[in-house]
């Protein structure tokens, strides 16, 4: 029966036009938007973030004051004193204020090197979230909130993090393995800049950064490492703001018990990245997909085909999971194609106009292809099935289309009040576009996280679980009014 | 026939087939529930009045497909060889069909807007928002009805309306280089329109409703010349 369908679906012309139309609108509107993008520094290439050592482009800026420890060793000190400014901050962007934005930190890190994206565990005091135990970028575990002593310790390959309220009871916070050869042991201090977001009428946020600073004074030191502490700006991209040209420069500052580190910076994953757009076409080329699902059974009733169908294999639910599992298939396929075409292309097209296409991993690039591929194969059957339950074409085109792309619209365009936007893509077929998500949303980095960010509110799984659950509740609904219906 | 009589005719069969007042009725339906939903989840927002006046988004769409249906219903049933017998000089035929969806799209988006601002409850709802979605629902309606007269599919047509409407915008996102953002932004039907609606970006807004004015003025004229060149049989 199956193969009786996929018959019908290749024989008719403007079924498989329509599908190859979805194909180029899915490579050429990727295409398109790569060719749009350039970036350039003084028309020189710019510089790539570092990458860390899981993958991920990350930021690694901060003041790092540091002895090497050839083998097992620790550090211990109190934070004494934590402050800092932030320049020109809401309201009125008029002054310059004292304060700590939520994630500045200062604490103890245990590194690799001084090269930016290089392995690392820290326990950091936070001016908002606490003690964190933090290591290679993306990992984040909350400690104790009102410690203010801080242990690092390294054991052969483990390095552990503890922190204490009085320095005499210990928590372990956390442990990183992995370790081998000298390692840097030492003092870290960063201060990311304050962000505010507000929707852009055209898509996304727009973000303002505003450069601020922070300093620490440990004291209470105790390290088992000898020399003297060396410091280096981790990261460092040589410009200066005039509050580090006139007020205060970055560094540090010995004293006889005491060191004061000042900086600014982060030490995190980073977010304003941007994946090469090679799924730009998806919705396009879902608008071609869901046209096509709709015709395909729609004028089946139109010209009366369906009761010839229904002679030749009378079981009707049969009938409607073969038509499903052939539009679902076909649109599966095509959209694999489109995928596998525009990917290398488009990425190409990307990186040859000067802009980072920041690196996502194997596991990553296979669901954000596969995952894709499954959503405008889910949205083709929902289609479908409105097509069925509905029987009149234009009816269901324009149900399938307010379902699908006029949520996903209402939600990324910065329209729609971001919560409004969340509870529409959790609750709409539209929920599987998280498969697009390419990067998770990181707590430890304050950053606008909404749906016109590319960031979802339900994990790619769930989201595509949700798509599907509609296409199955709405394939059941055509069958039970098909089989009670006269033809 | 004379204009009159053309009208006439139109009117009958808008008015005795269940198309148009059912996609009035659910334009008026769609738009306030929307509305309702949004004015349930949305605590504070930069711009209220546009987001009252959301539910129009989808009642757009609506209207659209019903001003398609309007014409390309003719082709696909064949009514469209006899409308064309009683009027040989062809273009009445359109312009009569454009007045009446242009009354009928009318009081639908008064009906719909006036539910919005009661929904939103505010006192002193600004009238430049308010009076240009109306305007704005009438453009696309036309913008549509243009459409099908030029592409004669009812699928065809309800492909490329609502892609106009809806993928422009969310295109918008995927441009990185913000002068083609910009661009499409100011070029698209619905992004330059619905501007009308923006009690934050108040930079020119008619000129927005006047560039939805020329997409629906060009597929109007691009569907009388189909309508007056091609064959109908």
């Amino acid at each position: 029966m199956i193969r009786a369908e996929f018959t019908k679906f290749r024989s008719v012309r403007g079924w498989v036009l329509g599908l190859a139309t979805a194909v180029a609108l899915f490579v050429g509107m990727g295409w398109l938007t790569a060719a749009g993008s350039f970036t350039s520094c003084d028309d020189q290439a710019c510089p790539s973030p570092p990458v860390g050592p899981e993958g991920q482009a990350v930021e690694d800026h901060f003041g790092f004051a540091h002895r090497t420890l050839t083998g097992d060793g620790s550090l211990t000190a109190r934070v004494r004193d934590f402050s800092g400014i932030i320049t020109y901050p809401p309201p009125n962007h008029d002054e310059i204020v004292d304060g700590l934005v939520p994630w500045a930190k200062a604490g103890l890190i245990v590194k690799s090197d001084i090269n930016p994206g290089s392995p690392y565990a820290a326990i950091m005091l936070t001016a908002d979230h606490g003690v964190r135990f933090q290591h290679n970028y993306v990992h984040d575990a909350a400690g104790p909130v009102d410690a203010r002593w801080l242990r690092i310790s390294r054991s052969g390959a483990d390095v552990t993090a503890y922190a204490s309220a009085d320095g005499r009871n210990w928590t372990t916070v956390g442990t990183m393995s992995g370790w081998s050869g000298p390692v840097r042991i030492g003092f870290a201090i960063a201060s990311p800049p304050d962000i505010t977001a507000k929707g852009n009428p055209m898509g996304g946020s727009i973000v303002q950064a505003r450069f601020t600073q922070a300093s620490a004074v440990f004291d209470q030191i105790t390290s088992t490492a000898g020399g003297a502490w060396r410091y280096d700006e981790v990261g460092a991209d040589g410009l200066r703001t005039d509050w580090e040209k006139l007020h205060r420069a970055p560094g540090m500052t010995t004293g006889s018990d005491t060191l004061t580190l000042t900086g600014s910076g982060d030490i995190a994953p980073a977010t304003d990245m941007r994946v090469a757009p090679y799924l730009a076409g998806a919705l396009p080329a879902l608008l071609a997909i869901l046209v096509v699902a709709v015709l395909f059974i729609t004028s089946e009733f139109r010209r009366g085909l369906i009761r010839t169908t229904l002679l030749a294999s009378p079981h009707r639910a049969r009938m409607l999971a073969a038509k499903a599992a052939v539009i679902g298939g076909v649109t599966f396929a095509a959209a694999l194609i489109a995928v596998v075409v525009a990917r290398p292309l488009v990425s190409h097209v990307f990186r040859a106009n000067g802009n980072f296409a920041a690196p996502t991993g194997l596991l990553t690039d296979l669901r954000l292809s596969l995952g894709t591929a499954a959503l405008l194969a889910a949205t083709a059957v929902c289609a479908y099935a409105l097509g069925a339950l509905l029987r009149r074409g234009l009816l269901a085109i324009v149900l399938a289309v307010a379902l699908t792309v006029v949520p996903y619209l209402l939600a990324t365009a910065s329209v729609l009040p971001v919560a409004a936007g969340e509870w529409l893509l959790r609750l709409t077929p539209a929920a599987g576009f998280a498969v697009q998500q390419a990067f998770p949303a990181y707590e430890q980095v304050f950053h606008p996280y909404t749906p016109a960010d590319g960031y979802f509110p339900l994990a790619p799984a769930a989201g595509l679980a949700v798509t599907c659950l509609w296409a199955a509740g709405l394939l059941t609904l055509a069958t039970v009014r098909l089989n009670r219906a006269d033809i | 026939m004379p204009i009159p009589a053309v009208v006439r005719a139109e009117w009958t069969k808008a008015r005795t087939t269940p198309d148009l007042p059912l996609a009035m009725a659910l334009t008026v339906v769609a738009t306030l529930t929307v509305a309702a939903l949004v004015k349930a989840t949305t605590a504070d927002t930069p711009d209220p009045v546009r987001v009252g006046l959301l539910g129009l988004q989808l009642g757009q769409a609506i209207i659209a497909v019903a001003a398609v249906q309007l014409v390309a219903g003719e082709y696909g049933t064949g009514l469209i060889r006899s409308s064309l017998l009683a009027v040989p000089r062809r273009w009445p035929v359109l312009a009569a069909k454009a007045l009446i969806l242009t009354a009928a799209t009318t009081a639908t988006a008064v009906v719909s807007v006036a539910g919005c601002v009661l929904l939103d409850g505010r006192p002193g709802f600004p009238v430049r928002p308010a009076v240009g979605s109306v305007v704005y629902l009438g453009l696309v309606a036309l913008l549509a009805l243009g459409a099908a007269a030029t592409l004669r599919s009812a699928t065809a047509s309800a492909g490329v309306v609502l892609g106009l409407l809806f993928l422009v915008p969310s295109m918008l996102r995927w441009l990185p280089d913000p002068d083609w953002a910009d661009f499409v932004y100011r070029a698209g039907p619905a992004t330059a329109g619905t501007r009308i609606q923006s009690t934050v970006d108040v930079d020119t807004p008619w000129r927005g409703l006047a560039v939805t004015a020329a997409w629906a003025v060009g597929a109007l004229l691009l569907g009388a010349l189909t309508l007056q060149r091609r064959d109908h049989g």
